[in-house]
Parts: C-alpha cells; sequence; structure tokens
C-alpha cells in the first residue's frame, strides 16, 4: 500500500519546477522537528525580500526567536489570537460589543484553550484575509512540525464538518480554497537525509495531498553530502554513505537540496540558506 | 557518564523537535525491561515515530502492543524480556471514559467524532487520563512519556489546568442543569434553554455557525461534562509530576542541531509543573568520534575548520552543567539506518 501511495505521490512533483514557486504568494514551512523550518523560513523570506517582495513571516503563535528576525530585518506579522477572533466575529455579527462580550465569557476562554485547532483556523483565516486585501504582499509561516502542522492544516477541513452551514462554512471554504490553490500556496516540507525524518516528511506528504493541496515542495536539508567535503573522516564517510543509502531506499525525490553548514551562529547560517537558495533558483 | 538513574513511576522525555526523544524514550523502556521492570510506554506526538521504530501497526494504534527485545537483538544467551507500547488515539481514550462513565451514545456525535481525530488537535488533554488509567492500574514499575516538541510540550503540562477552567467555570453548571434531564432531545433542549443569558450567547453562536451545529455541540458538551470525573481525577497527576519520588524529567538535546537556548527555554517554561530531578540528554554526540580523528599536518584547512567546528559543537553542550540540570549524559550519535539498531545501541548507555 504504502508504495501506492508513493508513486501517485509522486507523479504530482515530476513537473514542479522551483521557479514556479515564485508566483505564489503564501509559503508553508513544516517538516519533521529540528530540519530547519525556522532557518528555512527566515531564508526564504529573506530571498523574496531581495527579489523586492514585499514580505511578511508568521509563526502561528509559536514566538520563535524575535532577535533572529529583527537582526535580519524581517517583519513579521503579528497576530494576536483574542483581537482576530474579536474581530471576526464582530465583522460576522455587525458588533463589536458583541464580539467583544462573547469572546469574554469564560466558556469561550476556555473552549479556545481546550482546541487548539480553534486557534489555527482563527490565524489561518486571517493570515489568508490579509493576503487578500494586499495583493503586493506575501506571507511565509514558520509552521510547527509534521504532526501538528497536520492539525493546523487539517483544521478548516475538520471544522467545515463540524458547523455544516452557518457563515462560518463559506469563511472556511475561503480558506480552504486558497490552501489548495497552486497559484497561492506552497508548502515546503522539510526533512534531513535519514530514514526516521524522510519517512515521516512522506507520511505527512500523502496526508496533505489527501486534504487536496497539491503544490507541496520537499526539501532535503543539512545533508553532508551536499557539504562537499573532500577528503572527511571515516566516520563522516559512513554519515553520508548512509545519507544516500536513506534517500535512495526511501525513494525521496526532493525538489530542494541543501548542505550541512559549517557555521556555527544562526544569522550566517540563515544568511549561506538565503544564498544557497538563490542560486537554486536561478 | 555518571550513575545510572533510578526508576521512577513516571519518566518524561521532552524536548524540542527531532531531537530523538522518541528513540531515546525506547532505549530506556528497553533498558528498564532488561534490568527486571515493568514498563509502558506512551507517545502523544501524533506524528507518531513510535510506529516505525516499534513496528507499529496502523490498526493497533490506540491499543497497548506488547514489544518483545527479539525486536532490537537476537543473541544466544541473551536474556529475553519486553515492555507495553502505547500509542496515544483520543477516540480509544474517550471510548474508556464512556465505559467508566456509563455513556453510550456520543460516539456518533460529529463534533466528537472529529476532534478525536488523530490530528483533531486532543491528544495532549487525552493523554493525561491515559495516564492516570495506567498509573491506576499499578501494572508498572515505570510509565515513560514520549512528549510532542515544543510548545505542545507545554500544552501537555497546561492540560490539567484546562481541563479544570473547562469545567470549574458557571457555563458548564448551566448544561449540567440540562443533562441530568435525560429525557430532553437536544432540539427541544436547545429550545428550552431561556435564561441566564446563555441562550442569548447561543443564538449570537447560531447566527454564524448555524443551529444544526449548536445542537451537537451542546449533545458534545453535555457527554463530556459526564464524565467530569474522570478528567478531573486525571488532575491528580499534576501534583505527581512535580515529585521528585515519582517522577524522572528527561529533556532532550541534540549536537546536531545546537537549540541550547530553545532547551533552556522549555526547562523555563515548564518550572511549574516539573520537580528538581531533570537531567540533560545530549543526543548523537561525535566526541567519541572526533576523540579518534586525528588530523594530519598535510590535510586542507577545510577539514580543520570541520573538526575545529564539530568539537565546538560538542564543548557547547559540555558546558551545560552549570544550568541546574541533575545531571548531563551524551548519548553517542549511531551510524547505522536502522532506528530498531539505534534502540539497540542506545539502551546500553543508560548501564553507565
Amino acid at each position: 500500500m504504502k508504495d501506492d501511495t508513493q508513486s501517485c505521490l509522486w507523479q504530482g512533483f515530476t513537473h514542479f519546477k522551483p521557479l514556479e514557486l515564485l508566483d505564489k504568494r503564501l509559503f508553508i514551512f513544516t517538516g519533521k522537528g529540528g530540519t530547519g523550518k525556522t532557518s528555512l523560513s527566515l531564508a526564504w523570506a529573506k530571498y523574496l525580500i531581495k527579489k523586492r517582495r514585499k514580505v511578511l513571516l508568521n509563526d502561528i503563535g509559536q514566538n520563535f526567536d524575535f532577535e533572529l528576525r529583527r537582526t535580519l530585518n524581517i517583519p513579521y506579522l503579528n497576530l494576536d489570537l483574542k483581537t482576530c477572533m474579536q474581530d471576526y466575529m464582530a465583522h460576522k455579527l455587525g458588533s463589536h460589543i458583541i464580539s467583544n462580550w462573547i469572546m469574554d465569557t469564560s466558556f469561550f476562554k476556555s473552549l479556545f484553550k481546550i482546541l487548539p485547532s480553534l486557534g489555527y483556523i482563527t490565524y489561518l483565516g486571517k493570515i489568508i484575509k490579509t493576503l487578500q486585501e494586499d495583493k503586493s504582499l506575501s506571507v511565509v509561516i514558520d509552521a510547527e512540525s509534521s504532526g501538528h502542522a497536520l492539525t493546523m492544516l487539517e483544521s478548516p477541513f475538520n471544522f467545515k464538518d463540524i458547523f455544516l452551514s452557518g457563515l462560518l462554512v463559506e469563511d472556511l471554504h475561503l480558506i480552504i480554497n486558497y490552501l489548495s490553490n497552486k497559484n497561492n500556496t506552497a508548502i515546503f516540507t522539510i526533512c534531513n537525509p535519514n530514514i526516521m525524518s524522510i519517512t515521516e516528511t512522506q507520511e505527512l506528504m500523502s496526508q496533505i495531498s489527501n486534504l487536496g493541496i497539491s503544490e507541496v515542495c520537499p526539501i532535503i536539508n543539512n545533508s553532508y553530502y551536499k557539504t562537499g567535503i573532500n577528503t572527511p573522516p571515516d566516520f563522516l564517510k559512513k554519515k553520508i554513505n548512509l545519507e544516500k543509502k536513506s534517500v535512495q531506499d526511501t525513494g525521496f525525490q526532493e525538489v530542494i537540496s541543501l548542505p550541512h553548514l559549517l557555521e556555527l551562529e544562526d544569522v550566517k547560517i540563515v544568511n549561506e540558506l538565503t544564498h544557497q537558495l538563490k542560486e537554486m533558483m536561478i | 557518564m555518571n550513575l545510572s538513574i533510578k526508576n521512577k513511576n513516571i519518566e518524561i522525555f521532552c524536548g524540542t523537535g527531532g531531537v530523538g526523544k522518541t528513540t531515546l524514550a525506547t532505549s530506556r523502556a528497553l533498558y528498564l525491561s532488561r534490568i527486571g521492570k515493568q514498563v509502558l510506554v506512551i507517545t502523544i506526538d501524533p506524528s507518531k515515530r513510535l510506529k516505525q521504530v516499534l513496528d507499529i501497526d496502523e490498526s493497533d494504534i490506540g491499543k497497548i502492543k506488547t514489544i518483545d527485545s527479539d525486536l532490537f537483538y537476537q543473541r544466544k544467551n541473551a536474556k529475553k524480556t519486553s515492555f507495553d507500547a502505547l500509542l496515544m488515539a483520543p477516540l480509544e481514550t474517550l471510548k474508556f471514559i464512556n465505559q467508566l462513565n456509563n455513556i453510550s451514545n456520543n460516539m456518533q456525535n460529529p463534533i466528537l467524532k472529529i476532534l478525536m481525530r488523530p490530528s483533531g488537535g486532543l491528544n495532549e488533554i487525552m493523554s493525561i487520563v491515559e495516564l492516570n488509567r495506567h498509573l491506576q492500574s499499578n501494572k508498572y514499575d515505570s510509565i515513560i512519556l514520549d512528549t510532542p516538541p515544543g510548545q505542545n510540550f507545554i500544552d501537555f503540562l497546561e492540560a490539567g489546568e484546562k481541563i479544570h477552567n473547562f469545567f470549574d467555570k458557571s457555563f458548564m453548571e448551566i448544561f449540567k442543569k440540562f443533562s441530568n434531564q435525560s429525557d430532553i432531545k437536544s432540539h427541544g433542549l436547545f429550545s428550552s434553554l431561556v435564561s441566564s443569558g446563555i441562550n442569548k450567547l447561543l443564538s449570537y453562536l447560531e447566527k454564524v455557525t448555524g443551529d444544526i451545529f449548536v445542537n451537537n455541540f451542546i449533545d458534545a458538551m453535555i457527554s463530556i461534562y459526564k464524565a467530569k470525573d474522570s478528567f478531573l481525577e486525571a488532575l491528580s497527576i499534576q501534583e505527581q509530576l512535580k515529585t521528585s519520588k515519582k517522577c524522572n524529567w528527561f529533556l532532550v538535546t541534540s549536537i546536531e542541531q545546537q537549540k541550547i537556548t530553545e532547551a533552556l527555554s522549555l526547562k523555563a517554561n515548564a518550572k511549574k509543573y516539573i520537580n528538581d530531578d531533570i537531567h540533560l540528554l545530549v543526543n548523537k554526540s561525535l566526541t567519541p568520534f572526533l576523540a579518534k580523528w586525528e588530523l594530519n599536518a598535510a590535510d586542507e584547512d577545510q577539514l580543520l575548520n570541520l573538526k575545529n567546528i564539530l568539537l565546538k559543537k560538542e564543548q557547547r553542550f559540555k558546558d551545560m552543567h552549570a544550568h541546574g540540570f541533575k545531571q548531563v549524559l551524551f548519548f553517542p550519535e549511531i551510524l547505522c539506518d536502522s532506528p530498531k539498531r539505534h534502540v539497540f545501541e542506545l539502551n546500553k548507555a543508560w548501564e553507565n
């Protein structure tokens, strides 16, 4: 069964051209934990800025490293969950007073805390609305790792099934349509070149494509193979061979492949990745 | 490495993503089972790498599986052992809660059905109930918890508080009033909610969400409220997590990732929920390899630079003793591609 999902999954990617990525406006970075989602989303934002695009970064409430973002001069789309929801309800009900009252009831407060997926649709909805209001804007999302990113991507689908009718469903359809439209959205799924990481990313990709979101761009990051060490010591030779074997055994076909960088500082890592992306996109 | 760490009733593996929490937690389970302990390992993260490490089928998710040591090593004179493993499935936990509370009619509720999907977002909350269930059974010497990464780990820690707030508020009291009148059907129930402003709140909600939702929603709330005791009982877990007699904490990091600031901030955010017995596990250490790697005078600058950087990466973690960890333990990088082999090799590192 696994082979089936994989082969039909890969067909979607064979014609994938990196340059087409630039036509899109919403970029979501996810993948296995610790594979470089944050560095890569920063590098991608930086790359787009260098291309003179108007870019905002968001991390769905995870509040990562403000310092690094500031140092790199990447503007942030600052979203507060409560304000977003209040504004949304106010818009729908035609009254800020009623909306504030609803959102201040202890029931709604605890409901939001206990159902993380409500937060996800609120963030996604607001981001997509922002994109639709300003046609010159692009947004880069530094999302959570696989399992929780899937919870986020599934949330508009799940709540569409929960609500069935009503004003909300129309808006959920807007989110779903935006995510599924190749012209708008690309999802970058990042993994490192080892079996656990690749398998998790493959599963994630097939789950995303099951949702009807087709523009998924697989990236292999941190590969020693790509670092280009001329005469590596034995343990690194072994590591490089394992990397190659993992990619081969899993049949993984990445669109972008990035090296393990011999750097210790975050700013330098992001700048080098930006450079690598630029080279790759030509 | 220092003295081997004595097992406790609860052992929690936490840390940022991709550092090897699942593999290390499993290696701990294998090690404890080999020294004769009864062990259960539970994974909360919906991405479920444990499935891959332990060859667990999709159909076994949510059920306890016994894992034989044969899976990791087969040697003639080796003693065979086993441990139990559970991949969290919120739906299975709900079934268990229903059974305890004599609730039978909520499995068709569309809201609960959707929220209980593997990626429905309720893994963290339900895992507290699941943990309590297996602690109560007294079957295990140790229950090892493989927690989700980063902020989602804090969600797990806060689950108790969230459950408490959810049930403690006046809104639920109103539902309680109606849930006692079990003969009222949901549609009738909604129209009979006339007092205390709740009807007003719901009518606004209905305007946005549609009336079918509001009715399903009330039914879902009532059924969860009926199971209130199972949720609130699980709150006692929170106290046990704070006692060093009951619980070991393992913060996992990896040399490969260098996420020292993130690890320390995770520790700081978790401070009020955990006890002082927190150990730092540094995974994928290259020290054993670097120690053997001798550079020749003729070697290029690139290699000198490489070795230098790799050594610096190790050193950063060796300096972490100062940050209030009970112990800092290093686990070597395992250069093979089989996840099972990783577990086996890492299990040996717990012995020392």
